[in-house]
C-alpha cells in the first residue's frame, strides 16, 4: 500500500470512529490535501516542501495565536500584526534549526495540552485534567533527555509522537465525564482508562515487533558469519591441496639434484597450462626448436 | 340411564366467596410490601456493588494501561540497544571490508610488480636462445593487471542521517496537526456550533438547541470559550479560534495526523533497518570474496616469485652456452636447454593466469 493510500485510510478508519465525523468530513478534503502535503514532504528528499510545511505551520498557529489574543479576525489585523506574524515565521518556520524545529513543535503540543486542559476543565474530571496535563510535563522531560544526549533525536521525535497521540486520545475518551452527576462519575472513569490502555497496546505490540524483527537481524547476522567462515575454511583447504602439487613441480623443475630435469620441466609447464605441442618432451623436439 | 346431575351454580359461588372471605389480603399485602422493600434494599445494593466494580475495574484498567506503557518504554530502550548493536556491527564489517580488500590491493601491486621482472627474466632467457638457436624464438611475455574495484557502501553515519530526515519531517508533521486544528478555526465557525449543542447547556443554563440564531452562536461560544481563553479574553473572534482548536474537532485533527504520522515513521523506520541489515550482509559477503581473492593472489605470487627464481639460476647456469653453435653442444646441455625453454614457457602461461 503506498504511503499516501496508508495515510487517508488511517486518516477515514480513526476519524470515523468518532462521533464529530459527520461534522469534521465537510473539512476531510482539506485535512487530506493536508495529510497528503506531509506525506509528501515525509516521503520525498525536498526539502523546500519540508520548509512550506513548517512556514504554513507557523503561519497558522501564529495567526490563531493574534485572534485569541486581540480578538480580531484576519481581515482586521493590522499593518503591526502582520509585521509580527512575518517575523514569527521567520524565525521559527526558516531560521531554526532541525532540531530546535523538532523541539518547538513537542514544546507546542506541551503548551497546546495544557490549553486544552485549561478551556476544558468543566468537561474533565480531575484526575483526567491530572493525567493528561501530566503528559505535557513528559514532554519537556523527554525534551530535557534529549538535550542531555539521552536519546537520538529519531528516538526522542518516535517518543513525544506516542504522548501526543496518547494526550489526544486521553482528551477525547474524558471529555464530557467531568458533566457526569457525582454518583455517575466512576461510570466516566472507565472510558478514559479503556481508551488509554488500547493505546498502550497498541504502542507495545508496534515495538515488540519491531524489536522482534530487529532480533532476527542480529541471530541471522551470527549464523550468516559463521556459515562465511566455514565457506573460507573449505577454500583454504582445497586451495592448499592444489597449490601444494604445483609447488612441488616447481621445487622438481628447478632442483639442481633431481635426476630427470626435463621431465620435471614438462610436468611443469603441462600443470601451468600450456600448450602440449609446444613443449619440448624429448630430444627430437629439441633438436627440431633449435635447428 | 343414570340422571344428569344439575350444576349448582348458586352453590359454586357460596363456595368461592367463602374461600376468598378466608384469603388474608392484608397479609399478603404486607407480605408484598416487604418483600418490595427486600427487593429494593437488593437492588440498591446490586447497584452500589456495580458502581463500586465500575470504580475498581476502571482502576485496574488504569493500572493496566500504566504497566503496559511502563513496558513498552522499556521495549523502546531494548530497540535502541539492538539498533546501536546493528550500527556497530555495520560499521565493524566495512573495516574488516576495507582492511581486507587493501590487504589483497597490496598483494596485487606486488604480484604486478613480480610479472615485470618476470617480463625481464624472459627476455634475457630469449637472448640466450635466440644466441644458439637458427631461427629467432620468441616467447609471450605480454599480461594484464588484474582488476579490482573497491566497493563503496552505506555506512551508519549515513543511515542516521536518513533516519534522522525522517524522524525531522515526523515532528513537522505533527506540528502542521496543530496548524490544520488552527485552519479549521478560520475556515469552520460552524463546527463549534455542532460541538455546543452535542455536548451541553449554555452558561446560562438554557439548553443550547432550545435557542435560535445570533443567541445560539453568543451562547456556544461563551460555553466553549469558559469565559476566560487566552490571556486578554477575546471574546467571540477568539472563542471561533480556539475553539477548533483546544476542543473535540481539533483533537480529531491531530489525533488523525499524529496517528498516521506514527505508523509512516514506524514503516520508514523498519525500511531503515531492513536495509542496514541488508548492507551488512552484503559486506559480509563482500569480504569472504576478497578474502578469496586475496589468498588466490597470493598463492600467484609466491609461485610466481619461485618460478621467476628458478629461471634465473637455470638462465645463469646456461649463459656459458652463450652464441654456441647447437650441433656441437652436448646431450646433456641440450636438455638442458630443452627445460630452460619449457620453464620459460611455463613462466610465460604464469603471466597470463587470472584470478576467477
Amino acid at each position: 500500500m503506498s504511503e499516501k493510500s496508508l495515510i487517508k485510510e488511517i486518516t477515514m478508519e480513526y476519524i470515523k470512529s468518532f462521533p464529530v465525523y459527520d461534522e469534521i468530513k465537510k473539512y476531510m478534503e482539506m485535512v487530506g490535501q493536508l495529510q497528503e502535503a506531509i506525506c509528501i514532504a515525509s516521503s520525498g528528499n525536498d526539502d523546500k516542501t519540508m520548509l512550506l510545511i513548517r512556514i504554513g505551520t507557523v503561519l497558522s498557529l501564529s495567526i490563531a495565536g493574534k485572534m485569541g489574543t486581540n480578538g480580531k479576525m484576519p481581515e482586521e489585523f493590522e499593518r503591526e500584526d502582520w509585521e509580527d506574524i512575518a517575523q514569527a515565521v521567520l524565525e521559527y518556520g526558516v531560521l531554526m534549526d532541525g532540531e530546535k524545529y523538532t523541539e518547538f513543535v513537542f514544546e507546542l503540543y506541551a503548551r497546546y495540552i495544557e490549553k486544552c486542559v485549561e478551556i476544558n476543565k468543566k468537561e474533565l474530571s480531575i484526575s483526567a485534567q491530572e493525567e493528561i496535563k501530566a503528559l505535557a510535563d513528559e514532554l519537556r522531560d523527554l525534551t530535557r533527555s534529549l538535550n542531555k544526549g539521552q536519546f537520538s533525536e529519531a528516538d526522542y521525535v518516535d517518543r513525544c509522537l506516542w504522548v501526543c497521540f496518547e494526550a489526544m486520545i486521553k482528551l477525547w475518551a474524558s471529555y464530557g465525564s467531568g458533566l457526569l452527576p457525582e454518583k455517575l462519575k466512576k461510570y466516566g472513569d472507565l472510558i478514559p482508562a479503556t481508551a488509554d490502555y488500547a493505546v498502550q497496546y497498541a504502542r507495545l505490540k508496534m515495538y515488540s515487533k519491531e524489536k522482534a524483527i530487529l532480533e532476527e537481524y542480529l541471530n541471522n547476522q551470527e549464523i550468516l558469519t559463521n556459515e562465511l567462515q566455514a565457506k573460507l575454511d573449505v577454500y583454504i583447504a582445497e586451495l592448499s591441496g592444489v597449490s601444494e602439487q604445483f609447488n612441488n613441480l616447481i621445487k622438481d623443475a628447478f632442483d639442481p639434484n633431481f635426476r630427470d630435469k626435463l621431465m620435471a620441466s614438462v610436468n611443469l609447464a603441462k600443470a601451468a597450462g600450456v600448450d602440449e605441442e609446444i613443449i619440448l618432451d624429448s630430444e627430437d623436439k629439441i633438436d627440431e626448436f633449435f635447428n | 340411564m343414570a340422571e344428569k346431575k344439575k350444576f349448582n351454580v348458586e352453590a359454586l359461588k357460596n363456595t368461592v366467596k367463602a374461600g376468598m372471605e378466608k384469603i388474608d389480603v392484608e397479609g399478603i399485602k404486607g407480605k408484598a410490601e416487604s418483600a418490595g422493600e427486600v427487593i429494593k434494599d437488593k437492588a440498591g445494593t446490586a447497584g452500589e456493588m456495580i458502581k463500586d466494580k465500575a470504580g475498581i475495574a476502571s482502576d485496574v484498567i488504569k493500572e493496566k494501561a500504566v504497566e503496559l506503557k511502563d513496558a513498552a518504554i522499556q521495549t523502546k530502550d531494548d530497540i535502541q540497544e539492538k539498533l546501536t548493536e546493528l550500527d556497530r556491527m555495520l560499521d565493524e564489517e566495512i573495516t574488516n571490508y576495507n582492511d581486507a580488500y587493501t590487504l589483497m590491493n597490496d598483494k596485487g601491486i606486488m604480484l604486478f610488480v613480480e610479472r615485470s621482472r618476470s617480463v625481464d627474466t624472459i627476455e634475457n632467457v630469449k637472448s640466450l636462445i635466440n644466441s644458439i638457436a637458427n631461427r629467432p624464438k620468441t616467447f609471450d611475455d605480454e599480461f594484464e593487471e588484474i582488476e579490482t574495484n573497491r566497493r563503496k557502501f552505506t555506512d551508519s553515519c549515513e543511515f542516521a542521517s536518513r533516519e534522522l530526515d525522517a524522524a525531522r519531517k515526523a515532528a513537522g508533521g505533527a506540528g502542521a496537526a496543530i496548524a490544520a486544528g488552527a485552519s479549521v478555526a478560520f475556515l469552520a465557525p460552524s463546527a463549534a456550533m455542532w460541538v455546543a449543542t452535542t455536548f451541553g447547556t449554555s452558561s446560562t443554563g438554557v439548553a443550547i438547541a432550545t435557542l435560535s440564531g445570533a443567541a445560539k452562536t453568543s451562547a456556544a461560544l461563551a460555553w466553549l470559550g469558559g469565559g476566560s481563553l487566552v490571556s486578554g479574553g477575546g471574546g467571540m473572534a477568539a472563542g471561533n479560534a480556539l475553539l477548533a482548536m483546544a476542543g473535540p474537532v481539533g483533537w480529531t485533527i491531530a489525533g488523525a495526523t499524529l496517528l498516521s504520522t506514527i505508523v509512516i515513521f514506524a514503516k520508514k523506520r523498519a525500511k531503515l533497518n531492513a536495509e542496514k541489515n541488508e548492507e551488512i550482509e552484503k559486506i559480509k559477503k563482500n569480504t569472504e570474496s576478497v578474502k578469496e581473492t586475496d589468498l588466490r593472489i597470493k598463492e600467484l605470487l609466491d609461485e610466481t616469485i619461485k618460478i621467476r627464481d628458478g629461471l634465473n639460476g637455470v638462465f645463469r647456469e646456461n649463459l656459458k652456452l652463450f652464441g654456441q653453435d647447437y650441433n656441437s653442444i652436448s646431450i646433456e646441455d641440450k636438455n638442458t636447454l630443452g627445460s630452460l625453454v619449457n620453464n620459460t614457457l611455463t613462466m610465460s602461461a604464469m603471466l597470463n593466469k587470472t584470478i576467477e
